[in-house]
């Protein structure tokens, strides 16, 4: 039971800086997910947290005890790798028992934790198997019982779900936000897909270029993003984004609307997500205007349209309706509430 | 028949016709002449007159493993090979592989070119090098070395020593060989599993021994398979160094064989010899995949 804190953390590879004075709380017993990109620099906050990379800078403390100079195994971190890592010459008993065996555990007493673990995951029938005999979904399960028998404080999550086949990943993402709730310990996970971040975190955290843009509960960040790139990148699809200027009496842009908004900045951008246009006129204070929509696809309980606005820039509306008229011109109509604004340089304006 | 599938058949041929003459090289010079070897080793050849010469069935082999000169040669030479080949070259190279991935790039560059060095010497050479270093009358480089810290001459080259002496030797000319082997072949690990070694705690002699050479296994066979054939055809060297003496201390199978042939003349039993000399390597690396088992 730990929480973790990063104290103005920066680490660089030779000239490239990855981490830049970061700083970051995760409390205890939750589901932290760090969401980033390639290259952000998620992979090697994980290694940092693991203890497998020194810091250059910063402080790291798992409850308020400086961890720095600790290896792994004395920090009490498991990590799970996005390929499983499972040793390929070891059956899963042996690649279970590996990490106890370190310990200078007793092989009678081995013996029991592994069969408790195997039982909790549902692996018993494997124990006797190599990796190379495993479906994505059974490796998986393995790399956490290697990592459970152990009883860590932390667990780490390096994109654990992005080797597996689409149809069985959900499932295994709900296993394991149930698992984490089960056991209570502290997950950090780290991945680039937003809706995993999304299902799963308590709390999330986005990195980007090394930096720490927003962290909070994911509905938060999602409705009201601190700039223009946690805006595209947390929702799928992305937020539809114009640029907008003051022409006099309201402002004008590429947009479907025209909006007036007491704000003393003539140029901004308006952001809007797919599923907050609609296609009919609903409540008070609502903006209209038109839309060609191009193509339309069905994603069984909605449509995403695909369109231009009367400017040409490309729109996507999220609706119930399922019979789109492709090619005409269609009215469209939102909120001026649901819009997020944003300056010039992609921070978001408070209205 | 089209134009596509002439030019498809000319291509096949053409393909053949280019590989004509090296597999005419091959038989002139690799095939013909073990068969003639395997041949000779069946006859009394001598180099008196090679060109009489009569079939004497096993005779050759016969005499051989009754002479315990020859027993005492195979036994040297696999105490050689086990010894220098595989625990000094296969062993301590992926050891000391090992270490250099734990170290810094250039490091690790310049002590491999310098282990490097030592394979590239020139066998005679380096039987001269070792030589100068070794010898006892007069005194060599360790034997003034071991005076000027007060401590008596050591004849490395005695009976008693001379064997420890080659086995040293040669792990110092193969030893690069193996490093830069091993070196490829850690590198070829998926680096995961070595985080993951480090995550579950493993200390780094355990996990160079449960985790890395475990998964070298591909790399091992490679490296002791070509160490062996070496090691087996090792001449020169030993040959600078002691020529098989003092007292036949030396004695490899390689050497005996020369004396065979080029001493007493006997052409015949030498080229018994030569045969047994590959039965043992082809027995030695069937003896590696079985007890490897690489799939």
């Amino acid at each position: 039971m730990v929480n973790v804190e990063l104290q103005k953390v920066s680490k660089s590879y030779g000239k490239v800086n990855v981490l830049k004075n970061l700083d970051l709380r995760i409390e205890d017993g939750e589901f932290f997910v760090l969401l980033g990109s390639s290259g952000s620099g998620k992979s090697t906050t994980l290694n940092i947290l693991a203890g497998l990379d020194k810091l250059d800078s910063g402080k790291i403390l798992f409850d308020n005890t400086l961890v720095n100079e600790l290896s792994p195994i004395e920090r009490g971190v498991a990590l799970v790798f996005q390929n499983y890592a499972l040793y390929p010459h070891m059956t899963v008993y042996k690649n279970m028992a590996f990490p106890l065996k370190m310990l200078n555990y007793r092989k009678e007493r081995i013996g029991p934790i592994i069969k408790e673990v195997a039982e909790k995951l549902d692996i018993t029938a494997l124990l006797d198997r190599y990796p190379k005999e495993l479906s994505g979904g059974q490796a998986q399960r393995v790399a956490l019982g290697r990592a459970l028998v152990r009883d860590p404080k932390i667990f780490l999550l390096d994109e654990p779900l992005s080797n597996l086949d689409a149809n069985i990943r959900s499932k295994i993402r709900n296993d394991l936000k149930i698992m984490q709730e089960e056991l209570g310990k502290t997950f950090v996970y780290v991945t680039h897909d937003q809706m995993e971040a999304m299902s799963l975190g308590d709390h999330v955290g986005i990195l980007h270029n090394g930096k720490l843009e927003q962290f909070g509960k994911p509905i938060d960040i999602y409705k009201h993003p601190n700039n223009a790139f946690v805006a595209t990148f947390l929702g799928d699809p992305e937020i539809n984004l114009f640029s907008y200027s003051w022409n006099g009496k309201s402002f004008d842009g590429d947009g479907p609307f025209n909006f007036n908004i007491n704000i003393n900045i003539s140029k901004i951008t308006m952001g809007i997500r797919p599923e907050n246009i609609s296609l009919e006129k609903k409540g008070a204070n609502t903006m209209a205007g038109k839309i060609i929509p191009k193509v339309s696809e069905l994603l069984g309980s909605h449509t995403l349209i695909v369109a231009k606005t009367l400017a040409g820039k490309d729109i996507k509306i999220i609706t119930d309706m399922t019979d789109i008229p492709i090619g005409k011109e269609i009215n469209v109509y939102a909120n001026i509430e649901d819009c997020i604004m944003f300056d010039e340089q992609g921070e978001t304006i408070n209205i | 028949m089209n134009e596509l599938t002439r030019k498809y058949n000319f291509k096949k041929n053409a393909i053949f016709l280019i590989l004509v003459p090296s597999f005419i090289y091959l038989i002139i010079f690799f095939i013909y002449p073990i068969i003639l070897s395997i041949k000779y080793s069946f006859t009394n050849i001598s180099l008196y007159d090679i060109s009489h010469y009569s079939f004497v069935g096993f005779h050759n082999f016969e005499n051989l493993f009754s002479s315990s000169e020859f027993l005492r040669s195979v036994y040297i030479t696999i105490v050689f090979l086990v010894v220098s080949a595989i625990f000094g070259q296969m062993f301590m190279g992926s050891i000391i592989a090992y270490l250099l991935t734990l170290t810094k790039k250039y490091f690790r560059l310049v002590v491999t070119t310098i282990i490097l060095i030592a394979w590239a010497t020139p066998q005679v050479t380096a039987g001269i090098m070792w030589y100068s270093t070794l010898s006892y009358i007069p005194g060599g480089t360790i034997n003034y070395i071991l005076n000027h810290i007060g401590v008596a001459s050591i004849n490395f080259l005695s009976t008693k020593f001379a064997l420890y002496s080659i086995i040293i030797a040669n792990i110092w000319i193969g030893l690069g060989f193996s490093v830069l082997i091993f070196l490829g072949g850690i590198q070829g690990i998926d680096p995961s599993l070595i985080k993951s070694s480090y995550i579950d705690g493993a200390s780094p002699f355990r996990r160079f021994f449960s985790i890395i050479f475990p998964l070298l296994k591909k790399t091992i066979v490679t490296d002791l398979l070509l160490i062996t054939l070496f090691t087996f055809g090792t001449f020169t060297l030993i040959y600078v160094l002691t020529a098989g003496g003092p007292a036949r201390a030396t004695n490899l199978l390689t050497i005996y064989q020369y004396n065979t042939a080029f001493s007493v003349f006997s052409l015949g039993p030498a080229n018994a010899i030569g045969v047994i000399i590959i039965l043992m390597a082809l027995g030695i690396s069937l003896i590696y995949l079985k007890i490897i088992q690489v799939d």
